[in-house]
This record gives structure tokens, sequence and C-alpha cells, in this order.
């Protein structure tokens, strides 16, 4: 199931990024989407709050809908911002199925995202249950028919809503009192869903999240609210204004049985907790964490720094040597590779991925294609814009595509290589930013091309020849953009002097060797 | 297409996008619609309690320890109880009732629903004890946790609304049925 859903995923963000770009792709942010309605639902649910009057549901809300200039269009707000949040989090379930990024080390991430997805959901029926108008009505008695079929109480829920005596006051206090508790337990399950993470993104880039915040807030001014009739269990209602995201069964006219309710509302919630068991791959095909040469480490301690899954820990050396040596968990790793890229005597990595595998890799692929001084070497995330239509197109337009897994993970040593053996120039392609499947790749890799960070681009690499840029999956023309933008520039150059037979891991070893390697 | 030209259409997605969730949040369901209205059978109500007790033996007094000895054992449950609806007649609903829990020595909570059609109809509810047949002493009504009584009945007639609810509901206070109808609707 997970190939044909990336599929989809790719067409849509390959839409999303022709239409919006990668920075405006909002696929690429439904995490950190799903935070700022939260904070949208926190901010118009506290105000709401002050007006809301248990003894008086029904008439307090229509109190604040009846306020054309504030009232109406914050609970609008409040009711859209709700919508938007559980569409975020189910297309973000979605796309973390689709990249396959439910197992292993982030199955904790996983579950306490389904623990949000629950929380979220009953804060929203809980929510429209204080309205107490037909639709909260309807809420509460399915609310109450399933717990009836469960063995929890000894006496039926559903004898409050069948017009024997009026609701009592304190069904509405124990409502609010879950509507405004359950939240604090969304705050503990956003800890738990980030506390494996060394830097989690919490909010969306700045231009996006006031876009949608303003799209949300002018649906609700544009559209404003009405109350629907108040709650009556004497009266059958004809239509009902229903939340469909929230109570989808409720479309089905007539009574749905208790099992369909549960059906609809609880069993897809239990199956998606399996999930990191059904989609963890067999153990042969597991990707392997990352191994460190304890040898070759010098104890800087930049792995364990860049490491997105804090996986990696420095220890006190038990061989006589003085430095600290990287130990990595192997249930933390995510076997993403970002530490092969920041460990400057290529010691660390997944095997086969560290930087002298890369340099092999290479080495190998040279020997049966060389490059020309006139060559501009595309290296690409697979993922990303050198995959896919994007490597089709760059082949197309010239350009020598050597794609790579992740381009967070490919040691600098390989651009040197290029660039002095010879190549026109190097072109480094990452994902989006907020795309990146590894989360931090674009960013390593620009701080070690451009800033100086372990395991640094080194000063003797011709900068005029080398290039970074990123392109999503769907911006196979903006890759191509790229590279002819940087074919031209190199193409103005002089032809390249050639280093043959460059052996960049001996000159690491002499460096460590005289402890120059820090 | 140009960037200028991929940006408006990438606006006009994101409305329609926005429009169709604040769509889907208010989406006017039909829940019913047919016209017809409802009687609806709601009550708790506390059974009578049997009790079927016995003077223990001798030897079952010996194999006791001493604060366990009774001088009664007594096994009980609760009596059970037969509901029927007559609708212009003819009978709609027969069924027996119990104390709820698995030992049926609970409060009952009674819960049934019947549809009709809208209109003047003369209704029937007879809420009895099903093991009485004229032979049971008379119930202590001076008991502070009064069960409820063996027979009760209520017969009227009246309109039944378009989509109205008739609820029909044991007033423990009064000790009999009562009949409670919408507020809301000016023909009750």
């Amino acid at each position: 199931m997970q190939a044909p859903s990336l599929r989809l995923l790719r067409r849509a963000d390959a839409l999303a990024d022709r239409l919006a770009g990668w920075r405006g792709n909002p696929l690429y942010q439904t995490g950190t989407i799903a935070v700022t309605c939260c904070l949208v639902l926190l901010v118009t649910g506290l105000w709401l709050l002050l007006f809301y009057r248990i003894g008086a549901p029904w008439a307090s809300v229509a109190r604040i809908t009846d306020d054309p200039w504030l009232g109406n269009w914050v609970r609008g707000l409040h009711r859209i911002a709700t919508d938007v949040a559980l569409l975020a989090v189910v297309v973000h379930l979605y796309r973390m199925f689709a990249q396959r990024r439910s197992w292993g080390p982030r199955t904790l991430a996983w579950l306490s995202g389904i623990f949000m997805l629950g929380l979220l959901l009953i804060c929203g029926w809980t929510g429209y249950v204080m309205v107490w108008d037909v639709f909260g009505e309807a809420l509460a008695r399915d609310g109450a028919r399933v717990f009836d079929r469960l063995p929890v109480l000894s006496e039926p829920v559903s004898r409050i809503f069948t017009g024997e005596t009026p609701v009592l006051p304190a069904f509405f206090f124990i409502n609010l009192f879950l509507h405004v508790a359950l939240p604090l337990g969304l705050g503990l399950g956003l800890w738990l869903h980030v506390s494996r993470i060394a830097r989690p993104a919490l909010l969306p880039p700045r231009r996006l999240m006031w876009t949608i915040v303003g799209l949300m807030t002018a649906a609700a001014v544009v559209w404003p609210m009405a109350m629907a009739p108040e709650a009556d269990p004497l009266r059958r209602a004809v239509t009902i204004p229903i939340d469909v995201l929230y109570a989808p069964w409720l479309v089905i006219p007539g009574e749905l049985p208790a099992w369909g309710i549960l059906s609809v509302g609880l069993i897809p919630l239990a199956l998606l907790a399996l999930v990191p068991w059904l989609t963890r791959p067999r153990e042969e095909h597991r990707p392997a964490p990352s191994t460190v040469d304890e040898a070759l480490c010098t104890g800087c301690t930049h792995c364990a720094q860049d490491c997105p899954w804090e996986a990696i820990t420095m220890l006190p050396r038990t061989d006589g040597r003085a430095e600290l040596v990287a130990r990595v968990d192997p249930t933390l790793c995510v076997s993403c590779g970002l530490c092969a890229g920041s460990c400057a005597p290529m010691g660390v990595g997944p095997p086969g991925r560290t930087g002298r595998d890369q340099l092999e890799q290479l080495r190998r692929h040279l020997a049966t294609s060389p490059v020309t001084g006139r060559d501009v070497v595309v290296i690409g995330c697979a993922r990303g814009g050198a995959g896919g239509l994007g490597a089709e197109a760059l082949r197309a337009a010239g350009a020598r595509l050597y794609p790579i897994d992740c381009v967070g993970n490919l040691h600098t040593s390989v651009i040197e290589f290029l660039v002095r053996g010879g190549a026109g120039g190097v072109l480094v392609l990452g994902c989006p930013p907020r795309d990146c499947w590894n989360r931090e790749g674009p960013r390593w890799i620009e701080a070690r091309m451009y800033h100086g960070r372990e395991a640094e681009l080194q000063d003797r690499v011709d900068r005029r020849r080398v290039h970074l840029a990123s392109a999503g999956a769907g911006e196979p023309e903006l890759a191509v953009a790229e590279f002819i933008r940087f074919q031209a520039a190199v193409d103005r150059l002089l032809p390249p002097e050639v280093e043959p037979d460059l052996q960049l891991e001996a000159v690491c070893e002499t460096a460590l060797a005289a402890g120059e390697v820090r | 297409m140009t960037g200028g030209g991929r940006a408006l259409v990438g606006w006009g997605i994101a409305l329609l996008l926005t429009a169709g969730v604040a769509l889907l949040s208010r989406f006017p369901a039909v829940r019913d619609r047919d016209q017809h209205g409802v009687i609806r059978l709601a009550w708790s109500a506390r059974p009578e309690r049997i009790e079927i007790c016995r003077v223990p033996t001798a030897e079952e007094q010996a194999g006791l320890a001493v604060h366990m000895r009774q001088a009664r054992i007594c096994q009980g449950t609760t009596a059970p109880y037969r509901v029927t609806l007559d609708l212009d007649g003819a009978t709609v609903l027969d069924e027996p009732i119990h104390g709820a829990g698995l030992r049926r020595d609970r409060a009952i909570y009674y819960f049934h629903e019947v549809e009709t059609a809208p209109g003047l109809r003369r209704i029937g509810v007879r809420f009895v004890r099903a093991d009485d047949q004229g032979q049971l002493a008379p119930l202590d009504t001076s008991d502070r946790r009064r069960p409820v009584p063996r027979a009760l009945a209520l017969d009227t007639t009246l309109t039944i609304p378009v989509r109205g609810v008739l609820l029909v509901t044991y007033n423990p206070d009064a000790q009999r049925l009562v009949l409670r109808t919408s507020e809301q609707d000016p023909q009750w």
C-alpha cells in the first residue's frame, strides 16, 4: 500500500510545488500547520470560555454568535481551525505512512501522533456538544449509545438524553472540563511526539503560517456562523448542520447502530496504531544503523551534534586515548546517514555509506564513465528534484547525474574529489529544506559547503565550481534551470586542472596521525 | 504558465479548499425525511425484590466461623415485569423487562421507541409485574425505598405532531406513568 500512496503523494507534492514553490507548499508543513491551528484554537477558545455558561449553553453561545463584530467570527475561526487541524493531522499521517517513516525508532512519534489524533477528535466532539444545538445533541446521543455498549458504567448514559428530565448543568460541566483538560493531553502528546528529535520544527515558515491563519479568518468573516436550533430530545430534526470531518457517520440518514459508530470512529484509530508493526520491513531489508570506527574517531562531537535523532552519544574512551569516542544507539538510529557527512576522518555512518564508502563508489563510477572539464556533475537527492521527472529532465539537459540517498550524508570529500579530479563543476541538488526525509540534510550540507561546519569543504576546492540548490520532486523545471545557470557559469571558466589519483582518505589519516583533525 | 499565473492558480485552489473545509464544517445533513412521530417509552424504576430465605441447619452453622453464622440465609433477585403498548387498540409492543445487571438485581432502565404516523392516536401503556396473578400480598408503600407499583397504566388519546416525540415515563414521586412532550411545539 505504501508504494501507490507514495506515488499519489509525489503527484500532490509536485502540483503544490509548481503552484506555490517548495517554500509555500503546505503539504510539507502538515505537522506544523496542525500546531498552528491548535494555537489558534487555544487563543480563540480562551476568549469563548469567558462568555460560555454551563447553565445556559445554547443561549450563551447564541449570544456570542449574535455579536457580528467579534463573537461571530471568533467562533467561526475556532470552528474552522478545528477542521483544518484535523485535516492537517490526517495528511501528516498519510505522508509519514507513504514515506515509510512509521516504524522502528519512529514508532513513538507515530503512536503519540495517533494518541493526539484521538484526543483531537474527542476535543472536537466535546466542543460541539458544548453548543447544545441539534448537532451537539446528535453527537451526545450517539456517544452515549456507544458508551452503553461498553461495560464501563452500570447505569446507561443514554438516559440523560431521553427527555425524562432536563439535561443537568453537571453534564455540561463535565463536558466543558473534558474540552478544556484534554488539550493538556495534546501538549503532553506533542512533547512525546518530538521527544526523540534533536531540533523539532513546531511552526511553519511565517509567510505560510500567516497565510493559513488569514485564510481561516477570512472564511470565518465571509461566512458568518449561524445558530442551529436548540437541542430538544422531544423533537426530531429534519436536517442538522453537521461537521462531516468530525462526525461522518451522521451523513447517513437515520440512526446508525452503536457498533457502526464504533467502526467509523474507533476501529480506524486502532488499526492506525498497528501501522508501525504492519509496515516494519523484514529484518534482512531493514537499513542498518550507523557504526563508528573507533580508531578513526577523534571525539570532535560533530556527529552527535548533527544527528537529528539524538542517537549518538559521546563517551570516554577505554583504549587509553584522551578524547571522547562516539557511540551509536541502534535503537534510536534511523540510518539517515547524516553523521557520515559530519565526520572529517570518515569514520562514522551506516555500513556501506560512510565517507570512505562514498569515495570508493565514486571511483568505481568514474572508472566506467570519466568526467571531462566541460561536465557539470549533479549530485542530487533521489527523493527530491534529482529523482523521477527531475532526473529525466536533467539528463535531457545534458547533466551528468549522480543520484544519492540524501545530500545530508554526502561527504564533502566527494565534491572535492570530483572538482580536483577534473569535473567542470559540481551541482549539489537537495530536497526542499522543509521536506528532507532525514530532517536536516539540506541544512547541514549548506553549513558544510559554505560555513565551515565539519566536515567542511576544504579551502583548496575552487568555489566557483561548486553550487548548492534545492528543488522538490515536482519541480523538474527548477532543477533544470539551476543546472543551466550553473553550467553557463562553469562554461565561462578556464578548463580545470586535473589532479589524478587523489587519495583523500590518506590525507585524512595523515592529518589524524598529526593530531590536526578536530 | 508564468510564475504569476501559477501563484494565481495556487491562491484560487487555496480559497477553494478553504471554502470546501468551511462547507464540510457545516454540512446540512438530512437526518430524517420522514414525517412520522415517535412514542418513546423511557424510565428507570426500582423493581420489587424477591427473596427466598431459609434457616440454616445446625451442621451448616457448625461449619462456619462464629462471625459468619446467620439466622437466615437469603438469596434475592428482582421481580420480572412486562410492558405493553397499544396503539389504536392494536398491541404494537409486548415484552418482558428485568432489572439491570448480570444478576438482574439492579434498577430497571427501560428504553424503547416506536415510530408512528402523526395524527390523532389512542395510546395505552401497561407496565405490570409479570408474575402477579392477583395472589401477591399488597406492597408496603411506607418503605422509604419503595419499589415501582405492581401495575401501572396510562390510557389517553392525543395528536402526535409531525416529527414529534411523545415520551412516556415513570414519575417515582407520584408513582404513575406520565406523558412529556416538547415545550417548543404549541400543539402539545
